[in-house]
């Protein structure tokens, strides 16, 4: 199966949440700044990036977990990508799973003045800050995802 | 083969080039295209099953929202992330001025409903570019044709 998780920007809390899911940030304790920056990806975008589908590893049950920034789509994305799989007969291979629902304003402006106005040293302070803020809500959001791929799969 | 019109909505002006490659002809301001300006279409985002050409070829719409060339790169790398084969899926943006009004119409009919407001505007956007998305398919008919 493939998992990919989708942000705005496919910079911050998609990697942050790839991230988790692979274990490459421990999902028992805060991460430092220094394990945020060494993730791959992280805050290290262009605007070439968008809608790029960009492979992170592979999960423990051997799943691919890729990351995708998907500009400003709506909620509705997570069904665009589904339905694209289901009529290639591939429905059940795929997990979409939209992490903007946990980006709070910290992420949201650190991330903007980062890398759409280009000052990282001005947005990237803010933008790890507030993604450690929103770390518990990405953990709990991987937690849901790998509980949601094992109930699939069992069924 | 899977062919996918893709527009900022696909219940406009992706749905009328997608029934105009099948051969159906817009009559009496779009009414006789089943699914045109259908909300609850575009807002639930899969794909619209327009129906299968003569070669057997199923024909989709779908909206993409803000960035159709941006969408197309992602279906076709998600194509060939799940293993399918080369040619098995071609993706046709289709773009008209008033896109991005078409846009907003839907997403503010998405909180206010779509009342007959939104089919008149709709309509009358679509209509007024009947012509440019003629011409895309046929373009795109030709380039199909040569590969």
């Amino acid at each position: 199966m493939i998992i990919i998780y989708h942000c705005f920007g496919g910079s911050h809390s998609s990697v942050t949440a790839a991230a988790i899911h692979l274990g490459l940030l421990s999902s028992d304790r805060l991460p430092s700044r220094d394990d945020i920056m060494a993730l791959p990806y992280f805050d290290k975008t262009t605007d070439n990036d968008f809608g790029s589908i960009r492979f992170i590893g592979f999960d423990d049950n051997n799943n691919a977990v890729y990351v995708l920034g998907k500009k400003s789509q709506s909620d509705r994305f997570s069904n665009v990508l589904t339905g694209i799989a289901e009529l290639l007969d591939k429905k059940d291979d795929l997990t979409a799973v939209n992490t903007m629902g946990r980006v709070n304003w910290s992420m949201k402006l650190g991330g903007y003045t980062s890398r759409k106005i280009g000052m990282a040293g001005l947005g990237r302070p803010v933008v790890i800050q507030g993604t450690i803020k929103a770390f518990w809500e990405l953990v709990n959001l991987v937690e849901m995802t790998k509980f949601k791929i094992l109930n699939r799969t069992q069924n | 083969m899977k062919i996918i019109f893709l527009g900022t909505t696909g219940v406009h002006q992706a749905l009328v080039a997608g029934y105009y490659y099948l051969g159906f002809r817009p009559e009496g301001d779009c009414k006789n295209l089943n699914g045109f300006a259908d909300l609850e279409m575009e807002i639930c985002g899969f794909p619209i099953l327009l129906g299968q050409d003569q070669k057997g070829n199923m024909v989709y719409a779908l909206g993409c929202e803000t960035d159709v060339l941006m969408m197309k790169k992602t279906i076709e790398q998600l194509a060939d992330i799940l293993g399918n084969e080369p040619n098995q899926l071609l993706v046709l943006p289709i773009s008209i001025p008033g896109e991005k009004m078409l846009l907003w119409l839907t997403n503010i009919a998405g909180f206010t409903g779509a009342g007959k407001w939104y089919s008149f505007i709709s309509r009358f956007i679509v209509k007024k570019n009947l012509l440019t998305i003629f011409n895309q398919v046929k373009q795109l008919q030709k380039q199909f044709i040569r590969n």
